[in-house]
């Protein structure tokens, strides 16, 4: 995969920093603006309800939250569409605090998603060009989302690569059944983490 | 032309800051539980739950006729689809 250029590397960071930047200037955030106008935010609904789904791309992307006593807001679940009607593979997922801002990204076991599990090599194509586009209300979204899959394009590298790692010593010298049991053992969810911080990254590239 | 792109992205990182500190929190999800308990990833894979809790939305299935799966759409205790 070709290295990123600094034009394109800050060109993203630039929309990382100005969709925020927008939202606090109306006095909003990406927490609030994840849940698409619903009045509600409730453990595991999905918002949109039904996804934002970018055909084109073959991609899509919802918000949600699991738990009531995590640090985390909710967070951002991004897939990229299979070659079969109704195949879908999980890419990376997203955190956001209270006050909208990226924490960490995570990668998941299968069970989690139901996802057409694809190893860390097949996906990297698709990371390469995840972009989502959408309109209405969401369209910031969407673009603040493209813009850090672009920005964190290294790290999400190493993310997949270290979710295969993890799970490869599991699956060494197992039968085909013991390693669908990993896949879907409820005892492991997040496989692999890392920093979504944006001041430290911005710092990277500033100086 | 970098140091251009490097300043705008420090100035723009600063202001962030400033006017990110004076939005309200979000409130945090509800759970839609009666007894309110925090539902967890791995408690989600109850039988009427979503088997797999953070897959995308599937497309809307037409209610049968009797309704006869228990865990699906008709059933309260079902996941939207």
């Amino acid at each position: 995969m070709a290295p990123l250029g600094m034009s394109d590397l800050h060109a993203s960071a630039q929309i990382a920093l100005a969709v925020p930047l927008r939202y606090a200037q109306a006095g909003s955030s990406l927490a609030y603006a994840a849940l698409a106008g619903a009045r509600a935010f409730e453990v595991l609904r999905h918002y949109p309800a039904r996804d934002v789904v970018d055909a084109d791309a073959g991609t899509r992307f919802y918000y949600h939250a699991h738990r009531l006593d995590e640090p985390e807001h909710g967070h951002f679940h991004l897939f990229v569409h299979g070659e079969q009607p109704g195949e879908f593979m999980h890419l990376a997922a997203l955190s956001l605090d209270v006050n909208g801002q990226p924490l960490r990204w995570f990668t998941t076991n299968r069970w989690v998603t139901g996802e057409h599990w694809r190893s860390a090599a097949q996906l990297l194509p698709r990371l390469k060009r995840w972009q989502v586009q959408t309109g209405g209300r969401l369209a910031p979204v969407a673009r603040w989302l493209s813009a850090m899959v672009t920005l964190y394009r290294d790290e999400l590298v190493q993310l997949l690569h270290a979710r295969d790692a993890r799970l490869a010593p599991r699956f060494q010298g197992r039968s085909r059944a013991e390693r669908e049991a990993v896949f879907e053992d409820r005892s492991l969810d997040v496989i692999s983490e890392c920093p979504a911080l944006l001041a430290p990254k911005i710092a990277q590239l500033v100086h | 032309m970098a140091k251009t792109a490097a300043n705008t992205l420090a100035q723009t990182l600063s202001a962030l800051m400033v006017a990110s500190a004076l939005v309200a929190p979000a409130a945090q999800a509800a759970t839609p539980t009666a007894s309110g308990a925090a539902v967890t990833t791995a408690q989600a894979g109850n039988p009427c739950g979503p088997s797999n809790p953070c897959g995308p939305a599937k497309k809307k299935k037409k209610k049968t006729a009797d309704g006869a799966n228990p865990c699906g759409p008709a059933n309260p205790c079902a996941p939207k689809k």
